[in-house]
């Protein structure tokens, strides 16, 4: 995926609620693409260079590490928010 | 689906030099640009409505932000045009740090010729020359160093040494 598709996709799935401005977009993408998540490939599209950006393996692996870390923390969150009746906080 | 002409890219780009960007983003920055202009373009716009809006939204500020930002996060990156300034720049930058050095340097070597042209020089008429040191009377005299100096070491203990934590 290159940055735009990358911003239309979010946009897409979030139904227009979340929208991911570039200057949001690029660092996080050379950043991960720095630490060797990301590969990229360039490519002349339309008289323009379009970057192409790759998932590595330890990107992927880190990608699924992540995303159990986020769930459990938005349970965790849930769970603050929204006590159930078994769970007790003290008195 | 609306592309751009080549005018058109060459206007936006243009356009995106004057805000000086980050070189690590230009080619994508023309590119996501170039991608908003279409679609707006594709709902209906006229390309000069379209051109304003993106370039709106791609503010001088905005840029100015982004550009800071990678200055901080990637200092190492920088374009393959002023790749090559720049490292020198660098070394020329260090040169005077070296100097100290340099000069620490030198003048080390310098005390080391001196202090061997004394030893050539000054001290060979002065030795004391082994045979004496043979002799009962040289024994007891090299005996009498070593007294005064083990004396001399007591006298005055090794500092302590105080740790930190």
């Amino acid at each position: 995926m290159y940055g735009y598709e990358i911003t239309q996709a979010v946009e897409e799935r979030t139904s227009g609620e979340l929208t991911l401005t570039f200057g949001a977009l690029y660092p996080v993408l050379h950043k991960l693409e720095d630490e060797g998540l990301l590969v990229t490939q360039s490519q002349e599209v339309d008289g323009r260079l379009r970057k192409y950006y790759m998932l590595t393996p330890t990107g992927s692996a880190t990608a699924v590490r992540k995303v159990d870390e986020f769930e459990r923390f938005i349970q965790l969150m849930r769970l603050l928010i929204n006590p159930s009746p078994t769970v007790t906080f003290g008195h | 689906m609306n592309r751009l002409s080549r005018d058109q890219l060459t206007r936006l780009e243009q356009q995106l030099q004057q805000t000086r960007p980050h070189q690590a983003l230009q080619a994508e920055l023309l590119d996501h640009m170039a991608s908003l202009i279409e679609q707006r373009m594709d709902q209906g716009h006229s390309f000069s409505d379209a051109f304003d809006q993106v370039i709106q939204q791609a503010n001088p500020q905005a840029l100015d932000q982004l550009k800071d930002l990678y200055l901080q996060e990637f200092p190492t990156q920088s374009s393959t045009i002023l790749l090559r300034p720049t490292r020198i720049g660098l070394r020329h930058q260090r040169r005077p740090a070296t100097k100290p050095f340099q000069y620490m340097l030198l003048s080390s070597v310098l005390t080391f010729l001196i202090l061997m042209g004394f030893l050539v020089v000054v001290s060979r008429p002065l030795a004391i020359p082994i045979d004496a040191f043979r002799t009962g009377w040289g024994a007891l005299g090299l005996t009498g160093i070593l007294a005064i100096r083990w004396w001399l070491s007591r006298r005055n203990p090794k500092p302590k040494r105080y740790q930190t934590t």
